[in-house]
């Protein structure tokens, strides 16, 4: 038994943290022409406008659901909310212009969240769009690899009209959406070799596009997604060992390549000035925020590159100080961990392997950054999912949430889905 | 602005603290509990093997949620899955193939109450876990006037306001709401689809809460988890009070 | 779904793997914290490397030591104080690793792990904090050491504050000398060392009033025994030299004398795991710390020494060495009547402070009074009281031999006068004779303490 409208409480609290965190960075215009001004500075309209709106969209998702008797456990959301706020306020308090892109970002992210859901809600349709699905992102891949531009020595970038996205964090979702299939096809087919070659193929093109970083994250999802079909340890085994086999051919081959990477990991304070920058900055940041932070948008770390991306959890403890890093961490913790809860009573092992995958997914992107930039991991400059900022991301986050959600069979409890069996 | 600064550097750590003490224990429960929606009940000795959640894989290997141990069912031999519509049957590729009523099937086949499974050698009868009829009231129970005495112990649930009993022996679940797949239909206001569901686990009888709105009661104090229950126990649900009869002590 | 069940069950390795992490990483934060938020890439307090926001440091007197203004971090306006006070204060990039703006940078800056850096953000600067010692007596200490190296300390042996606390070489840190690393000829040896807190010396003759207390503590009629000196004493395994040829002298005259053949007679008697006792009981090979501030270990092993080499310890040489604050406090105590107030360098102005002393005990009082009347005869009858000259002190010089150059010139002594309780320490390397060189350095400092 709960109350029945806990939900309204934490949706309150969370949007009375919003807009505490968020007057701290909107308050930076000249005073003249301002519509409120406050302490000399006045209001930066357009962000408190974007900032409006997503509290706005956060309120009409839940009273919608609310309403529509569809919602079963909003704890999910709450959190992605929750999460999506934070980053949103902390790329404001790092640089304005970049608001705008994220906000729109994110708005597509929840609208991919409900399509999603409705994609995957019927489980016949889910099976027969998963050819398609690998199609697709294998042929998304190698036209990146074709037309990419070189951005930070990893050639991982389209450009499209204005925009510039990031395919591999879309090829996340058709990842884990190929992985995931029905026990009755897993019974059917029980030959992981299919699957593996689509692994093998996306693997291997991020490989050449110099992204390390996602390459391990689908490698480590492919070995989740494959264990939960088969349980087969052997299988795994094998092809661990085929991939370190592989990885130090390429050591061999490029051996600048990879060693750059970790040459400075557990050594960062002998080169605080060269390849040991960014994680330094971030430990010194860090522990100068203390536990309280020392303010939104007035810490020092934003000025380091990539801050709002790779070191966005540096960033957090130095201006939101410690404790919220560690509760924003555990946050994504929780997420994974309810993935696993989820999975025994999932309505299709189709819900159940796809949502675990997704929910380790995150987990270990989230481990790779925040334990990469602080030097108990090698730095790869993966993304911290739902905080950093990146459209892809912020949009591939919020679809991966979808499958969680999906394997929650409360979700469909209430919808109807699993409706009678006397009718 | 200072002042925003300052008491929102303590503020924000608190809220969300106490935002996640909200959201957590939601996220660690994880889904709902799902009770049995059906049976598959052996021809051959009338065991009835349980049909839990969703997807229930049948065949000779150890994997399967279902373990039959006959040459001629194949390692995988079919899978059942719950839909909308209710069970289906699908057959992964057996070698002597899985026949409803007598007829072979080569694709997904929806099943009826009471339809013939056949496995391979094992036969089996589908049976939907469907509402009880009451069948006494709550008198002719306590005179002891029942025509029939099973070997084994009688357990009843009684609605104390119209004395209708509804016998639960022999099952493993048997769920309480307003929903119309559940075992003791309740219609009142305020009861939700699934409400409350008694479970019988290593000869005992439980009870627990379907996370309703408005919570379940057991002798007068709300459940919180699953609570072993014995004879004369009462369960208060929206106003209307079960009485837990059982005959004598239970053997698994 | 059984099989999926069991599956995503060990998928909690993961997350546990996970919390493992958070765990780790909470913990290295409070660990390296200090550490870390001190680097000097900390914009938030270092400029250029430099510290610049941080609370003023004052000494006893109110005078300004080291303060920030305009971003910018001034010192003291006079250069002799500034040169005086350096290893006390301290520089800014940190060299001078016991100085004030290293050990006390989070008092300074207001830098806490639960903070942060907020309030020095917030208000400019930290918090000020005002140090023990008396800018003019160490200047006055400063002038009396000259261009020698060596350190002066004056403490008061009731409340434990340092009153001067001078280590040469120095330098102005406001006209830091462009050679200072570049220099070969050795001028600047060890100049970012506070050689009163961190140095270690032998102690030579100055090491006596250990070997003294040791005696009077476990030789029972030490006071009655003869010690006949003809220039050596002989030991199983070589001699010990002795300064001169003292005939037959009584305990007493045998410090003042500074007789090297009785004090060797009196280890030998000791013998290692007593005199080692005692001089452990006096702080040696322990580790004392000035208000957080790590003080360098005296040293003292005679696990291995044979009897030749455990005459020359008893009279401070073999492999003895001594840190020129553990040496103050032991006169601390000896004027103290045996135990004596833990030194301190930050002045706090409480009620608390003045009755909780915390206070070393390191003789027994009859020890105390015993010893301290010895060396009160060492000046009335050795040295003559002309030298310190209304002081009632009492005291014993150092000369000590070393391996290259002159030896060095100790003294160690306190003021018997009930309005005076201060134990002075002063060390000139390669300075010569105690009773020339040092002595006369404590008595100038003695004397603008008095005043």
């Amino acid at each position: 038994m709960r109350r029945k409208k806990w939900w309204l409480a934490a949706l309150t609290l969370i949007t009375v943290f919003q807009v505490i965190s968020m007057v701290q960075v909107l308050f930076d215009q000249p005073a003249e022409n301002a519509l409120f001004v406050l302490d000399g500075k006045g209001l930066d309209a357009q962000s408190a406008l974007f900032f409006g709106i997503f509290i706005l969209v956060e309120w009409v998702y839940f009273i919608a659901m609310s309403i529509a008797r569809k919602h079963s456990d909003p704890a999910l959301e709450l959190v992605a909310f929750f999460l999506t706020g934070i980053g949103l306020v902390v790329v404001a308090g790092a640089n304005k212009e970049q608001l705008k892109t994220q906000f729109i970002a994110v708005m597509l992210g929840i609208v991919c969240f409900a399509v999603m859901l409705w994609l995957i809600g019927n489980v016949d349709r889910a099976m027969l769009m998963r050819t398609p699905m690998a199609a697709a992102a294998i042929g998304l891949l190698v036209l990146t690899l074709i037309l990419a531009r070189n951005i930070q020595g990893a050639f991982n970038w389209l450009q499209i009209g204005g925009m510039s996205i990031q395919p591999s964090e879309f090829v996340k979702v058709a990842f884990v959406f190929v992985g995931a299939s029905t026990l009755d096809k897993l019974q059917t087919t029980r030959s992981l070799t299919k699957y593996i070659i689509f692994c093998v193929v996306c693997v291997a093109l991020l490989f050449l596009m110099r992204d390390l970083g996602t390459a391990l994250i689908f490698f480590f999802t492919f070995l989740v997604l494959a264990f939960m079909r088969s349980g087969d340890f052997r299988t795994l085994v094998l092809v661990c060992a085929a991939a370190a086999m592989a990885a130090g051919l390429v050591v061999l081959i490029r051996s600048d390549f990879v060693m750059e990477r970790f040459s400075t990991y557990r050594h960062v304070w002998d080169d605080i000035y060269g390849k040991g920058y960014q994680q330094t900055r971030v430990l010194i940041y860090s522990v100068s925020g203390g536990l309280l932070g020392v303010g939104i948008g007035k810490g020092n770390l934003k000025d380091v590159s990539a801050a709002t991306e790779d070191l966005v959890f540096g960033m957090i403890c130095e201006e939101w100080g410690i404790i919220i890093g560690i509760l924003v961490v555990l946050c994504i913790l929780f997420i994974a961990f309810h993935s696993i809860r989820c999975a025994a009573g999932a309505r299709s092992a189709f819900y159940a392997i796809s949502g675990i995958a997704a929910g380790m997914l995150m987990l270990f992107q989230a481990a790779l950054n925040v334990f990469g930039v602080t030097d108990l991991l090698p730095l790869t400059g993966v993304t911290l999912p739902f905080i950093s900022r990146g459209g892809s991301s912020a949009i591939c986050c919020w679809a991966l949430l979808a499958f969680i959600k999906a394997a929650d069979n409360r979700t469909w409890i209430k919808r109807g889905e699993l409706g009678a069996t006397q009718q | 602005m200072d002042f925003i600064v300052d008491a929102g550097r303590w503020l924000l750590p608190v809220l969300a603290a106490v935002i996640v003490v909200f959201c957590v224990p939601s996220l660690l429960k994880g889904n709902a509990k799902i009770g049995v929606t059906g049976y598959l009940v052996n021809e051959a000795n009338g065991d009835r093997i349980p049909l839990s959640g969703y997807e229930v894989s049948v065949g000779r290997s150890k994997v399967c949620d279902i373990i039959l141990g006959y040459n001629t069912v194949s390692r995988f031999h079919a899978v059942l899955s719950k839909h909308k519509s209710g069970w289906r049957v699908t057959d992964t590729g057996s070698k002597t193939g899985t026949y409803i009523n007598s007829e072979k099937i080569d694709k997904p086949r929806a099943l009826e109450n009471g339809d013939t499974l056949v496995f391979g050698n094992a036969v089996f009868v589908f049976v939907e876990n469907t509402p009880i009829e009451p069948q006494q009231t709550v008198e002719q129970y306590e005179q002891g006037t029942e025509e029939y005495v099973p070997d084994g112990p009688v357990t009843y649930i009684i609605d104390e306001s119209t004395g209708d009993a509804y016998r639960i022996d022999g099952l493993l679940t048997c769920m309480i709401g307003r929903g119309d797949d559940v075992q003791i239909q309740l219609n009142r206001p305020n009861v939700s689809r699934r409400h409350a569901m008694l479970v019988f686990d290593e000869g005992q009888w439980s009870v627990t809460d379907m996370d309703s709105q408005f919570g379940t009661m057991l002798n007068g104090k709300p459940v919180r988890r699953m609570t072993k229950i014995k004879d004369g126990d009462t369960i208060d649900i929206c106003g209307t009070t079960y009485v837990f009869r059982t005959s004598g002590e239970v053997s698994a | 779904m059984k099989g999926i069940a069991r599956r995503s069950k060990l998928m909690l390795i993961f997350t546990a793997a996970f919390l493992a992490g958070v765990i780790v990483l909470v913990s290295t934060f409070v660990i390296n914290a200090q550490d870390w938020a001190f680097k000097r890439a900390n914009l938030h307090i270092y400029s250029s490397g430099q510290i610049v926001s941080a609370g003023k440091i004052f000494d006893r007197n109110g005078k300004v030591l080291a303060q920030t203004v305009d971003g910018e971090r001034e010192y003291s306006d006079s250069k002799t104080v500034r040169r005086a006070t350096l290893h006390a204060v301290g520089d800014l990039e940190g060299f001078i690793a016991t100085g004030a703006h290293t050990t006390f940078r989070s008092e300074l800056t207001g830098y806490s792990f639960f903070n942060g850096v907020y309030d020095l953000k917030k208000n400019g600067a930290g918090n000020d904090i005002t140090l023990t010692i008396d800018s003019d007596l160490c200047t006055t200490a400063l002038n009396a050491l000259g261009n020698r190296k060596g350190a002066v300390g004056v403490y008061n042996y009731k409340t434990g504050e340092i009153l001067c606390m001078v280590s040469t070489p120095t330098y102005d840190p406001e006209n830091k000398p462009d050679d200072i690393d570049s220099d070969t000829s050795g001028k600047y040896d060890g100049i970012y060392l506070n050689r009163f807190l961190s140095g270690v010396f032998t102690p030579g003759s100055t090491f006596k009033v250990v070997t003294a207390i040791s005696a009077i503590e476990n030789i029972a009629d030490i006071n009655l025994r003869t010690f006949k000196c003809n220039g050596s004493y002989q030991t199983s395994t070589g001699e010990v030299r002795c300064n001169g040829v003292h005939g037959n002298i009584n305990f007493g005259q045998a410090l003042s004398k500074s007789c090297n053949s009785a004090f060797a007679c009196i280890a030998e008697e000791l013998g290692n795991e007593k005199l080692t006792q005692t001089a452990e009981q006096l702080g040696f090979n322990q580790r004392i710390t000035v208000d957080g501030v790590k003080v360098t270990k005296s040293f003292l092993d005679l696990s291995e020494a044979v009897s030749v080499d455990r005459g020359w310890a008893g009279i401070g040489q073999y492999t003895t060495l001594a840190n020129p604050c553990q040496m103050m406090t032991v006169m601390g105590a000896i004027a103290n009547g045996g135990s004596a107030a833990t030194p301190k360098i930050i002045k706090e102005d409480n009620a608390l402070s003045s009755i909780a002393v915390q206070k070393l005990e390191y003789m027994s009082s009859d020890t105390a009074n015993t010893i301290a009347k010895m060396m009160r005869d060492n000046v009335l009858n050795q040295y003559g009281e002309w030298r310190f000259p209304e002081l009632e002190f009492a005291g014993k010089t150092g000369t000590a031999e070393v391996a290259d150059g002159d030896p060095h010139s100790w003294f160690v002594g306190f003021s018997q006068r009930e309005d005076l309780p201060l134990a002075v320490v002063v060390v000139v390397e390669n300075g010569g004779e105690g009773i020339s060189a040092a002595a006369p350095i404590a008595n100038k400092v003695m004397q603008a303490a008095a005043k």
